[in-house]
């Protein structure tokens, strides 16, 4: 068992070190931006507000037990598929990293999203352009010597990460269906066009449960092992644990 | 540099709504079964405990406010979509985890920065004690002045109390690896902040 170091809050943080880092361990969104985000989740933005003046007295910490006004019963509850879908045509990310609503603006996202995706706007033009500006001005004004990052390689495309999420996405259900066969193709997909995928753990443990559905137990057992030894503290190590046992 | 130069600049969003593909996804599920009312339940009571903690992640890799409650949106949708793969103990390793993999596809890994007007007139009226707004800044200033690599440990460790096995498991690195960030990143993160100390000394301010 290894045991962690304080953290320097607790022990050995100068005064301001301190005060920056429990600063940034406070801040929380707005209450506009959690009533933004629970209403485009389906959630009940009443339950949440009234959760987090409960939570907010220690930051930094989840909350662990279920919050009773969190049971409220939820006013619209919008398809999660039907949500993820509008996510992944990028519906949501263009509504909510538009320029700042309004003071008082509090339009709900779920409204938005529930529309099919391709009647949506692909992009927020204003956003794109004010954004080089922004970038403009600071090329322009800003001469401090920042040691800003260096410039990160290319990062995996939004689209990547949209087709990943189809691709594991269309493979859990086939593994619900009983459709074994076709699960694993999509998935010998992922495996193939997404070697560093963001999801490899989640594509891993279907591949490991379509296996084990199709009656090629003994594969699937040797997966499992190799699972948990890739990822032994995932949250799907319980999950494929069983498998391993089989 | 200067304490002025450096409490000029502030995190923003910069070029990233350009970075996202348009493109239509192929393929994606339109409809999904009827989520059980123990699933909406579930998530609900996962978003309450756990959206500010993935928001003040996303906050900390340089995403502005409504980016990072956008980035947030997304998390929990991938959640939604998982709920049945995610351990009752394991909720908010999985939140996190699923962040950082959001926060990356959107290509945020280069921070972007720019002058914030606002900042010098914040300082200036900061007296001993710097305020709140000021503080998260300078926070993210320091963190900007990390090693990326070690930020993101750094982050997770000390900002969001996550242990170093969970860390470990996160990132897929070994034990080791996550102990020797760490030390990294603290020396690095208390070297700028006992610079930007020495600096508001001189100006007056601490």
């Amino acid at each position: 068992m290894t045991s962690d170091p304080k953290r320097l809050t607790v022990v050995g943080a100068t005064d301001l070190e301190r005060s920056l880092l429990q600063a940034a361990r406070r801040e929380r969104p707005s209450h506009e931006l959690t009533a933004r985000m629970a209403a485009g989740l389906g959630i009940s933005a009443a339950a949440v507000t009234a959760a987090a003046t409960v939570t907010a007295a220690a930051p930094g910490v989840a909350a662990a037990a279920p919050v009773a006004a969190a049971k409220t019963t939820v006013a619209v509850w919008v398809s999660a598929g039907v949500l993820a879908a509008a996510a992944a045509a990028g519906v949501v990310g263009v509504r909510l990293s538009s320029a700042p609503a309004p003071a008082g603006s509090n339009r709900p996202v779920a409204a938005v999203v529930a529309a099919p995706a391709e009647e949506m706007p692909a992009v927020a033009p204003s956003v794109g352009a004010s954004s080089e500006r922004r970038s403009e001005k600071l090329r322009r004004r800003s001469a401090a010597p920042v040691a800003a990052p260096s410039p990160a390689p290319a990062p995996a495309p939004a689209g990547d990460l949209r087709d990943q999420i189809a691709l594991v996405d269309a493979a859990r259900t086939a593994v619900k269906a009983g459709s074994t066969e076709r699960a694993l193709v999509l998935l010998r997909r992922y495996e193939v066009s997404y070697p560093g995928g963001a999801f490899r753990p989640e594509a891993l443990a279907l591949r490991i449960e379509a296996l084990d559905e199709a009656g090629h137990a003994a594969e699937a057992r040797a997966l499992a092992r190799e699972f948990l030894t890739r990822y032994p503290h995932s949250p799907l190590a319980d999950r494929i644990g069983r498998v391993a046992r089989k | 540099m200067k304490l002025r130069d450096m409490t000029r600049l502030a995190l923003v969003k910069a070029g990233d709504a350009t970075e996202r593909s348009t493109a239509p996804i192929a393929g994606t599920p339109r409809a999904a079964p009827p989520r059980a009312p123990a699933d909406r339940s579930r998530l609900e009571r996962m978003f309450t405990a756990h959206h500010a903690l993935v928001w003040r992640t996303l906050r900390r890799r340089g995403l502005d406010a409504d980016a990072a409650a956008d980035a947030t949106q997304q998390t929990f949708l991938v959640a939604a979509e998982r709920l049945p793969d995610i351990n009752q103990d394991s909720e908010r390793a999985f939140l996190v985890g699923t962040a950082l993999r959001v926060a990356f596809a959107w290509g945020r890994k280069t921070v972007r920065w720019q002058l914030d007007e606002d900042m010098d007139r914040r300082i200036g009226a900061a007296r001993d004690v710097l305020d709140e707004q000021t503080a998260i800044q300078l926070c993210d200033l320091a963190l900007s002045k990390v090693d990326p690599e070690l930020a993101e440990i750094f982050v997770l460790f000390e900002l969001e109390d996550l242990t170093s096995p969970e860390i470990a498991a996160l990132l897929e690195i070994p034990l080791g690896t996550v102990a020797s960030r760490l030390r990294r990143a603290r020396e690095q993160f208390r070297m700028v902040v006992s610079r930007l100390e020495l600096a508001m000394r001189r100006e007056g301010n601490a």
